[in-house]
């Protein structure tokens, strides 16, 4: 019965997503595209913060590493969409390892107050580095991925090509997670969340699996970035604040942190909010500081752990 | 044979001399006593077997090795297991989950797999469960119906006895257990001394640190007693028992 549920949620959100561009109107698929982008990087940052219990303030600033990587490849060198969002992505998770490498010594609050700095600092990066990253005027006329169908050669990506070729990556993320879940590695993650030093006293490697974690959960975000500024064809520092860490945090909090829908529901939420307090402009950072409150206070476990309560569901895996 | 070999350890906690020229050994296959009032400095010593604190001085020597800079996941592996005096589990884990973390580092486990995150599933269903750890957890007396539940929904003293599997899935040669049996009624406190012997019948190497005289002498080869931080006494539980100066030290003149 429980499982027949669960299958039932996501069979609605599958058919969502299947239907959408066919009855949507096109700026909605438009939205629904940056929201399944959105997807992509609150996911990856669930796996730090959801399972392993890390909670990142920066992580926009690994999204704009991916952005302005792949961005600055293709204008620079000339490269196609494919190469250079997988190059931007993979760099952005090697230098979140070395990153994580000083980084992740902090534990709890100072480790996000650290997360907070570096996000900071690669905010005044892309913002000040005029050379390279273009400062406050980005970067702009990036190329459209292309793509090769059958019969009509080689065309570039329409609206709903992004939609579906974005809202595949999300559904082979979901199925990735949910095994990374179930392996012994996600059983770690989850191991070090519960307790870091008992974990590491029956002998876990803490230190090379929080290391991995950041990686992955850095490469998830930098593959985002590098979507978010193809499918928009122009970047700039505004996309990648401290602000804009604060609403992936809120998408997962909001979502249930450690499950594999919460990013996804928390993700739609915020969307649908930020159409509606888009005239309360910078104000609207206050609303979503209320809702954590509201969370965390009342809602324990997001929409998820509530959908869990009310209905007897195990969403985690 | 000297399993695991401590000489000369000092630890002080600031002005306090915790732990005073400690010397002992622990013989492969025997099942040694560590008890000693509060503040002993029992489980310190724990602590500074596992790496968990650094002593200022003295050796601790784990099969002939020096294992004082080891890190502490690698002393797992390297094969010494500990419980800890409080309830320690990984909650939101089935029981099977909480094994999986320990059984990661036995001594088996190919070392470049562990280098190198395992995605494939594990320990989900029955067919999922690697060889032996339904049958560790039989051993410590779980039925194997609940391998797949929740810790929190376990009673406390299943909790316990996952907390021991957990230690024992890494397969040690030598198991540390600091008060495994605090806050254990007598039925049950019996059914672990048993699964201590057969533990150590299986070829693990027992410290068992406890308040419990009466159970620690029943189970025990030698016993060492701590006070202050300096060993006063070491013998058959039959010599400590009749030694002056434990009783002193336990009962008050």
């Amino acid at each position: 019965m429980r499982s027949v549920a669960k299958k039932i949620l996501w069979m609605c959100l599958m058919l969502f997503v299947l239907l959408m561009p066919i009855y949507g109107r096109e700026d909605m698929v438009h939205l629904m595209t940056i929201t399944g982008i959105w997807i992509i990087i609150a996911m990856g940052l669930n796996v730090l913060t959801g399972y392993m219990g890390y909670v990142s303030f920066g992580h926009a600033a690994f999204t704009g590493l991916g952005a302005y990587g792949s961005a600055i490849l293709s204008l620079r060198l000339g490269m196609d969409f494919w190469p250079s969002m997988a190059i931007a992505a993979s760099a952005t998770a090697v230098l979140g390892a070395l990153l994580g490498f000083g980084i992740l010594r902090l534990t709890g609050a100072y480790f996000s107050i650290g997360t907070l700095l570096l996000g900071e600092i690669l905010y005044s990066v892309y913002y000040n580095w005029s050379g390279v990253t273009g400062g406050y005027m980005g970067l702009t006329s990036l190329p459209t991925p292309e793509l090769f169908l059958p019969g009509q050669g080689i065309i570039p990506f329409t609206l709903i090509h992004w939609f579906y070729f974005v809202h595949l990556v999300v559904f082979l993320m979901v199925v990735g997670i949910r095994e990374m879940v179930s392996s012994q590695f996600g059983k770690e993650l989850i191991a070090i969340r519960e307790n870091e030093s008992f974990a590491e006293s029956v002998g876990v490697n803490v230190k090379r699996r929080k290391i991995q974690c950041f990686a992955l959960s850095a490469f998830l975000a930098g593959l985002g970035g590098a979507f978010f500024a193809h499918f928009l064809e122009s970047i700039g520092p505004d996309s990648f604040t401290v602000g804009r860490s604060l609403e992936f945090i809120t998408i997962i909090i909001i979502g249930g942190l450690g499950s594999l829908v919460g990013p996804i529901l928390g993700s739609y939420i915020l969307i649908l909010l930020s159409l509606y307090l888009e005239v309360l402009g910078a104000w609207r950072m206050v609303v979503y500081g209320m809702i954590i409150i509201v969370v965390l206070f009342f809602g324990r476990g997001g929409i998820v752990g509530m959908m869990e309560r009310i209905f007897k569901l195990d969403l985690r895996k | 044979m000297k399993l695991l070999e401590v000489k000369a350890l000092c630890k002080n906690f600031g002005g306090l001399k915790a732990i005073k020229d400690l010397t002992f050994h622990l013989n492969g296959g025997e099942i040694l006593g560590l008890i000693g009032p509060n503040g002993a400095g029992k489980s310190t010593v724990l602590n500074l077997i596992t790496n968990t604190l650094k002593p200022d001085s003295g050796f601790i020597l784990f099969d002939g090795q020096d294992i004082r800079n080891v890190p502490r996941h690698r002393i797992v592996e390297l094969g010494i297991a500990r419980t800890f005096q409080a309830l320690t589990v990984f909650n939101n884990l089935s029981v099977v989950d909480n094994l999986l973390i320990g059984h990661a580092s036995r001594k088996k486990a190919f070392s470049l797999r562990k280098m190198i995150p395992s995605f494939s599933r594990v320990g989900e269903r029955k067919g999922m469960v690697p060889e032996g750890l339904i049958e560790l957890i039989k051993l410590v007396g779980i039925d194997k119906e609940q391998a797949h539940v929740k810790l929190t929904t376990l009673p406390v003293i299943d909790q316990r006895r996952v907390a021991i599997a957990t230690s024992l899935a890494s397969q040690p040669r030598a198991l540390l257990l600091d008060e495994p049996l605090a806050g254990v009624n007598h039925y049950e406190s019996g059914k672990l001394l048993d699964l201590f012997r057969r533990v150590r019948d299986m070829g693990t190497t027992i410290l068992l640190i406890d308040h419990n005289l009466e159970a620690v002498f029943s189970v025990t080869d030698r016993v060492l007693v701590l006070d202050f931080g300096e060993l006063i006494a070491e013998g058959t539980p039959e010599e400590i028992l009749g030694n002056k100066l434990v009783s002193d030290v336990y009962l008050g003149e």
